[in-house]
């Protein structure tokens, strides 16, 4: 098997012919099954709680309450900013907090018992948005805050960038709106847990077991080693599986009771309970010189991260790094606040707040483009990042730059479109592109990856790795780098994944980081179970300074002539000695913290390049958008598996069409798929994937990766399709009927 | 916990019904998710669930009758599938057609999306622009209502206790100029912002329009027909049609802030609707 084929994905049969047992799914005859309940409204206090009500329901079990956790009841990725309370505690931050936890001997046990909980509340104010939350006098989210309700500022400074402006042949200035976005992962949040010998053990779906070890057992107040995560299979994640869901709920009444448990969250509560993408809105001023050099770009963005933080300090970071896009900007001034309020909260999803700037940053190249009389494509090929130059942050790229060849191999079909497109009576149809840049990895922190790879006695390889694996495909394209470095096929490696009793720490499958960042840390896991069995080789043959090649079941004299030995002759040497034939690996991207008051860093040691085209048609009767072509050029670095590259990309674009036209997640009124639009596949456009391998010199075999890059590019790309048919910029998300049909009216009473 | 009874023939069912306990399935798009949230909040569920979807009456499918009538209990995918709907009812197969999913489609019924009185039902407006009467049966006997008579309000309707539709008759065949427009937020699977059902005759004599999800029960936009019945075909009367649409929409409704979106789709669908009707008849565009 070729490094770059279309390798079967692992597991693809099972979830194929629906054998698979997801989180969700987890639970046997017997199990108790827990409901929480939740707050009827918020802010608010909690008055008084009466449940013996639900004691009485039969069945009911117990119910826990925020005095009922052993440890600490303020849980949360990022460690300084651990701030979620699993039960209110006094104080309910938000509509639909939990203030209570039932478990039962069946779920309809669990729901009457939830419903029979009494619980008195008193409305406290609150805040909903958060330019008010960040206004003087605001009601305090958490009052013991000392910076009130501002979470994180972070700025980028490059340059000087109001002087550069002031000299600017061109200026644009505009404001851009996105709202909140729901995951909709197929598979809703679900697990089970049990109690065993002391310790407790969770199985649930999640992107990040390691994390979760640490944060339920300071939830329980114990030491991790009595906590033990397994990853159940995982039906789709996009940073909603991210937070810890129903797993602190599990471990606690696992705790209590010592009885199997199990939990499910309704699609409602996926919607009520689960993070959301961060809204944001944005105020961009760009400059350019005659021929379209830009000059600078100032940024003001501002967003909510709801009642708790969550990944709002990641993403808060990250949009300030990201807003200029992937471009040479000499200057540079961004301010990135992201403000508390009463909202449910917001965190990781697919991009973590890139999405969001890019939709600016693209729709001021447009504006620009315009402003110039350029072709918008020039106008991006003119100014993409080459190797060589400078980021915003400061960071010169040496290698895997390849923003241009993604645009270059976008051009044909964009000029296709372009010179092909129909308006007719109620139709108008447009063409728009859009680019991005994403950094590999956590932000300006050590984010490393560990792996083992052990050889058995009876001649299996085992590939022991913490990484989650969401349908992203990591298990399989981890198994292909493992095997292509020892020279094995990808069948022959088993794997073991995803629990903290038999996989160490890889972080979390989110930041589009485990290709990179564990592909590297199982190579090197390779690497060295390979010098593991030459020594062993060399002791076996006596001969110390023997220069050895591993092939396969192999070792090989190098040169070619000289002695051939069987890996199992070395192994069975070395279980003889009682030796395990087990080595490790880790891998952590080279960086540098940013400069807390510049932002000026190396934040990443690699970067993913694309540049998508979208063809759009506007049914001017209804203001109803059909996406019908995308061309998604993307630079990967180099493809370890091509179908499941092209699958992130088409999978990519459709979140894409969503966000553009569709999906807003309203609070109260979008709960479930039913009011919450996702597309469907008759919304789904022609999608041409196009595979840019413009190497990375730290990656594995030049690799990179593509998770959240597929998506990135889709909205500001239909954007600005959609502003190209109509004839006016349109710079607020979802392009829904509404802003579609008052953008058509507009335009027309305009006029003359 | 509810029982559920398949009713064997339509006496059975009637009987059933009468005790005055039962709800009726029948394609179970809509039950099913009520049954769902009564479950979720503790709520009761129906005592009995009565099937009627192998009643034979409730599937008589007769388009091509001289008073063509189509049963309750046939389903959406029958609808847009069968060509004898297609060549009398264009309209019911149009509307059929862009019904939720094909697996909705496949289940959900014609009667169960009148009864369920969802003011955004797409039969329901296709059925109301044809005219169509309801027969309805009960233990006491038979009755027959229009449309606007049978549904009054979101989800409220005249039926009785005890009463089953049996189908829906169309006084005639209506003319060939018939086109079902909807205006969803994607491309499938979505609930009406709005809905059109248009039949025009060469003569503009008989003109009928119907517009769902935007009044409280189904209505005939008697005014539109009016002034088409007595205008000159072409692009002006399609555009003070859509324009007078919109009035008829806004003077019930009132400026909501819905209008400000569906006052002037409504008038564009109209226009756009009534162009393509009146070019399915030969006329020109």
């Amino acid at each position: 098997m070729m490094l770059g084929a279309s390798a079967i994905r692992v597991g693809a049969q099972d979830r194929a012919t629906g054998k698979t047992r997801f989180g969700f799914d987890q639970g046997r005859e017997g199990d108790l099954f827990l409901v929480c309940v939740r707050a009827a409204k918020g802010p608010a206090r909690i008055k008084s709680m009466d449940y013996a009500p639900a004691l009485a329901v039969p069945g009911v079990v117990r119910v826990f309450t925020a005095g009922d956790i052993p440890g600490q009841n303020r849980l949360g990725i990022i460690p300084v900013s651990k701030d979620q309370e699993f039960l209110a505690q006094g104080l309910v931050r938000h509509y639909g907090q939990a203030v209570a936890l039932v478990a039962a001997e069946s779920r309809e046990a669990a729901l009457a018992g939830a419903r029979a909980v009494r619980v008195e509340l008193e409305d406290l104010p609150g805040v909903f948005d958060p330019a008010e939350a960040l206004a003087a006098g605001a009601p305090l989210v958490h009052a013991d805050r000392a910076e009130g309700n501002l979470l994180k500022e972070n700025r980028i400074i490059k340059g000087d960038a109001e002087a550069a402006l002031a000299r600017s042949a061109v200026l644009v200035e505009a404001e851009y709106a996105i709202g909140r976005v729901e995951h909709a992962a197929l598979e809703m949040e679900g697990g089970r847990a049990y109690y065993q010998d002391g310790r407790v053990i969770v199985k649930a779906c999640t992107q990040n077991p390691h994390y979760d070890q640490g944060d339920l057992a300071l939830f329980l107040g114990v030491e991790p080693d009595r906590v033990r995560v397994v990853q159940a299979e995982t039906g789709g994640g996009f940073g909603g599986k991210l937070d810890v869901s129903v797993q602190p709920y599990l471990a606690l009444a696992a705790w209590h009771l010592k009885r199997p448990v199990r939990m499910a969250y309704t699609r409602e509560e996926t919607f009520l309970a689960t993070a959301k993408r961060h809204p944001f809105r944005m105020r961009y001023v760009s400059g350019a010189d005659e021929e379209g050099r830009l000059t600078a770009v100032k940024a003001e963005l501002l967003s909510d991260t709801g009642a708790f933080a969550s990944y709002g300090l990641a993403v808060c970071m990250r949009a300030a790094v990201h807003a200029t896009g992937p471009y040479l900007v000499p200057n540079v001034a961004v301010n990135c606040r992201m403000a508390y309020t009463n909202n449910t909260w917001n965190g990781a999803m697919r991009g973590f707040g890139v999405p969001q700037v890019a939709l600016a940053h693209e729709g001021q190249m447009d504006a620009l483009a315009a402003a110039l009389g350029m072709d918008p494509l020039e106008l991006r090929l003119k100014n993409a990042l080459r190797a060589d130059q400078a980021t915003a942050t400061g960071q010169v790229l040496k290698s895997g730059v390849g923003l241009t060849q993604c645009l270059e191999r976008l051009r044909p079909i964009y000029e296709a479109w372009r010179h092909g497109l129909s308006h007719g009576g109620w139709h108008r149809q447009g063409v728009g592109l859009g680019c991005m840049y994403y950094g590999i990895g956590n932000t300006g922190v050590s984010n490393p990856s560990t792996a083992q790879m052990e050889w058995l006695p009876d001649g299996r390889v085992v590939l022991y790795t913490g990484v989650a694996e969401l349908g992203q495909g990591s298990d399989t394209v981890l198994r292909q780098l493992a095997a292509q470095r020892l020279g094995l096929e990808p069948e022959e490696i088993d794997l073991c994944r995803g629990d903290t009793d038999r996989t160490t720490n890889a972080g979390a499958s989110s930041a589009s980081r485990q290709t990179y960042i564990s592909g590297n840390a199982v190579l090197n896991a390779a690497d060295n179970l390979e010098e593991l069995l030459l020594t062993g080789a060399r002791e076996l043959l006596g001969a110390r300074h023997l220069d050895l090649d591993l092939r396969g079941r192999l070792i090989l004299e190098k040169g070619g002539q000289g002695r051939t030995l069987e890996v199992k002759e070395v192994a069975r040497f070395l279980a003889s000695e009682g030796r395990e034939i087990k080595a490790g690996g880790r891998f952590d991207p080279n960086f540098t913290a940013l400069d807390p008051a510049t932002g000026q860093g190396r934040p990443y040691a690699a970067y993913a390049f694309a540049a998508q085209c979208a063809l759009v048609e506007v049914d001017t009767a209804s203001g109803l958008v059909k996406v019908k072509e995308v061309a998604a050029a993307h630079d990967v670095g180099r493809a370890i598996n091509r179908r499941a590259v092209m699958g992130q990309i088409c999978g990519g674009v459709m979140m894409g069409v969503g966000m553009a036209l569709m999906e807003e997640y309203q609070q109260g009124s979008t709960d479930n798929l039913q009011n919450y639009h996702i597309p469907t596949a008759a919304d789904a456009p022609r999608v041409t994937p196009l595979i840019v391998e413009e190497p990375e010199e730290t990656g594995p075999y030049g690799a990179k990766g593509v998770g959240e890059p597929a998506l990135i590019p889709t909205a500001p790309a239909v954007a600005g399709a959609v502003s190209q048919a109509l004839g006016r910029p349109m710079r607020r998300l979802p392009l829904n009927l509404e802003r579609v049909m008052e953008a058509i009216t507009t335009a027309e009473d305009q006029q003359p | 916990m509810s029982s559920f009874i398949i009713a064997r023939d339509l006496p059975e069912a009637l009987e059933i019904m009468g005790r005055g306990e039962a709800r009726i399935i029948a394609g179970g798009t809509d039950l099913m998710i009520h049954l769902r949230q009564a479950r979720l909040s503790s709520r009761q569920a129906p005592p009995v669930i009565l099937d009627v979807s192998r009643l034979p009456e409730l599937q008589r499918l007769e388009p091509g009758a001289p008073r063509p009538f189509v049963g309750a209990g046939v389903t959406f995918h029958r609808l847009e599938s069968d060509p004898e709907v297609a060549r009398h009812l264009p309209l019911l197969a149009q509307a059929a057609s862009m019904v939720g999913s094909l697996q909705v489609r496949q289940t959900g019924t014609i009667g169960g999306n009148v009864a369920n009185a969802s003011p955004a039902a797409d039969g329901m407006t296709a059925l109301t622009a044809l005219g169509a009467r309801a027969e309805i049966a009960s233990l006491k006997g038979y009755r027959e209502c229009s449309i606007e008579e049978l549904v009054t309000a979101p989800n409220k309707t005249t039926l009785a206790p005890g009463e089953i539709i049996l189908g829906f008759t169309v006084e005639e065949a209506p003319p060939a100029g018939q086109v079902f427009a909807k205006v969803g937020r994607r491309q499938a699977v979505s609930v009406a912002r709005l809905n059109l059902a248009i039949s025009l005759d060469p003569q503009l004599g008989d003109p009928r329009i119907a517009l769902g999800a935007c009044f409280p029960s189904p209505r005939r936009l008697r005014d539109v027909e009016k002034l088409i019945r007595q205008g000159e075909p072409g692009r002006q009367l399609w555009q003070a049609a859509g324009q007078q649409a919109a009035q008829h929409f806004t003077d019930v409704c009132g400026w909501r802030s819905s209008a400000v979106y569906k006052a002037p789709a409504v008038t564009r669908v109209t226009e756009r609707a009534l162009e393509r009707a009146w070019q399915a008849l030969g006329g020109a565009a």
